[in-house]
C-alpha cells in the first residue's frame, strides 16, 4: 500500500530550512576546499624542507670530495705535467728533422762513384754540396736523380749548379745549391 | 548599524562565505603553493646537478688515488728528463758526449748557445758541436741524436770530408724544453687520460732516463718538484 506524506510545515519555515541546508552544503564544500589548500601548502612546505636537507647532505658530500681532491692536487699536477710533456715528446721523439731527412735523401740518391767533399744543410733545409766525380755520367745521373723522381719532386724546389769544372786529373768538381720545399 | 550588518550577512552569507573561501584559496595558491612548488622543481635540478658533480668528483678521486705516487714520480722524472721545464745544460753536455761516443765520433768543440728561442710554446737552446769521425757512421749519429730520450732536433749540418774518409762535422743541435704549464687544473677539471701509446712511451723513457739522472740532479737549474 503506497505511503501518503503530508507536509504540514508552514511555507516560510520550509524555505528557511532549505536556505539553511544550502548554506551548510556551501559551508562544508568551502571548508573542504580550504582544508585541501592547507594540506597542499603543508605538503609543498614539507617537501621543500626535506629537499633542503637532502641538498645540504649532498653539498656536504661534495665538499668532502672537493677536499679530497685538494689534498691530491700534487698528484693531479703531476698527471697534468706528465700529459703535457708526453704530448710534446710524442710529437718529436723519433721524428727526424727536415735537415736529417734531407741529408738522408741526398745520401740515398748519390751515385756510388761520386764523392762528397762537403755538404751543408742549413736551418731552412737548403743544401750546399761540393762533390767530385771521376766521370761525367755520374754527374748526369746525380742531376737526373735530383730533378726527376717522385721523392725529389716532393722535396726539391730548385737545383742550381754553381760551379762545374774538370781538373787536370780528369776529375769533375761540382758545386750545387739545392733549395728544398717548405 | 550592527543589526544592519547582521541582517546583510544573513541575507548574503552564502556569497560572502564563498568569496572568503575563494579568496583564501587564491592567497594560499599564489603565496604558498605556487612559489614552493616552483622552487621545488628548481631545487630538484640543482640537487641533481650536485649529485652529478659528486659522482664526477668521486670518480676523479678514485682515479687520483689509483696512481702510485712513487711510480708517478718516476714517470714525471723520466718525462721531464726527456722534455725538461728549464735549460739542462749539464745533462746535455753529458748526453751529447755519450751519443757521439756511442756513434763512433769524438767531440772536438762544444759551444752552448746562451739565448733561447720560443716557437709555439716550445722553447729551445742551441748547442754547436764540432765532431770528428768516420763518414760511414754519420747516419747513425744523426739517428741517435734525434731518437735520444732527451728531445733534440738537428737544425743544421755542415760537413767536410777528407780523402781518407775522415769527417769533420759541425752540427747545430736544438735542445727542446718548455716551462711548467701555467694551469694545473681546478677541482672540477677533467683528469687527462694517459693513453696506451703514452704508457709505452713512458716505459721506453723510464728505461733510458736513469742513466743520466745523476747528472740531472746535480746540474739541472729547474726545480726538482715544480709544485712545491
Amino acid at each position: 500500500m503506497p505511503k501518503i506524506t503530508i507536509n504540514l510545515l508552514p511555507e516560510e519555515f520550509r524555505l528557511e530550512e532549505l536556505k539553511k541546508a544550502r548554506f551548510y552544503r556551501v559551508q562544508s564544500i568551502g571548508v573542504g576546499i580550504i582544508m585541501l589548500f592547507i594540506f597542499l601548502s603543508t605538503l609543498t612546505i614539507a617537501l621543500r624542507i626535506l629537499q633542503s636537507q637532502s641538498i645540504k647532505q649532498v653539498q656536504a658530500k661534495l665538499n668532502t670530495e672537493k677536499e679530497k681532491i685538494t689534498n691530491l692536487k700534487t698528484t693531479q699536477g703531476s698527471i697534468l705535467l706528465l700529459k703535457n710533456r708526453l704530448t710534446a715528446i710524442n710529437q718529436f721523439l723519433g721524428v727526424s728533422s727536415k735537415q736529417v731527412l734531407t741529408y738522408e735523401f741526398i745520401n740515398r740518391i748519390l751515385p756510388s762513384s761520386v764523392n762528397i767533399s762537403s755538404i751543408s744543410v742549413n736551418k731552412s733545409g737548403d743544401i750546399s754540396l761540393l762533390l767530385d766525380s771521376p766521370d761525367s755520367s755520374s754527374v748526369d745521373e746525380l742531376i737526373s736523380n735530383l730533378t726527376t723522381g717522385e721523392e725529389a719532386q716532393a722535396k726539391i724546389v730548385n737545383v742550381a749548379i754553381e760551379g762545374l769544372n774538370r781538373g787536370r786529373d780528369g776529375v769533375f768538381r761540382l758545386s750545387l745549391k739545392i733549395t728544398t720545399k717548405g | 548599524m550592527q543589526k544592519e550588518i547582521l541582517s546583510y550577512y544573513q541575507k548574503y552569507k552564502v556569497y560572502i562565505f564563498s568569496t572568503i573561501v575563494a579568496f583564501s584559496a587564491i592567497i594560499l595558491m599564489v603565496f604558498v603553493i605556487y612559489p614552493q612548488t616552483s622552487k621545488l622543481f628548481v631545487n630538484q635540478k640543482i640537487a641533481s646537478d650536485i649529485v652529478k658533480k659528486v659522482d664526477f668528483l668521486q670518480s676523479k678521486v678514485q682515479a687520483l688515488e689509483s696512481y702510485d705516487e712513487n711510480d708517478l714520480k718516476t714517470k714525471v722524472d723520466a718525462a721531464t728528463f726527456s722534455y725538461p721545464v728549464d735549460k739542462d745544460l749539464g745533462v746535455i753536455v753529458g748526453l751529447l758526449q755519450e751519443i757521439t761516443t756511442i756513434s763512433g765520433f769524438s767531440i772536438t768543440s762544444l759551444t752552448l748557445g746562451g739565448g733561447s728561442v720560443e716557437n709555439a710554446g716550445i722553447k729551445s737552446y742551441s748547442i754547436r758541436l764540432e765532431i770528428v769521425g768516420s763518414e760511414d757512421f754519420l747516419p747513425d749519429l744523426l739517428k741517435n741524436m734525434e731518437s735520444s730520450s732527451r728531445l733534440l732536433r738537428i737544425s743544421s749540418i755542415e760537413t767536410t770530408i777528407s780523402k781518407d774518409k775522415i769527417l769533420n762535422l759541425s752540427l747545430n743541435v736544438e735542445a727542446l724544453y718548455s716551462g711548467v704549464p701555467e694551469n694545473f687544473g681546478s677541482v672540477d677539471s677533467l683528469l687527462p687520460e694517459i693513453t696506451a701509446d703514452e704508457q709505452d712511451l713512458l716505459t721506453k723513457l723510464a728505461r733510458v732516463a736513469p742513466v743520466t739522472s745523476q747528472i740531472s740532479t746535480s746540474t739541472s737549474r729547474g726545480r726538482a718538484n715544480p709544485f712545491e
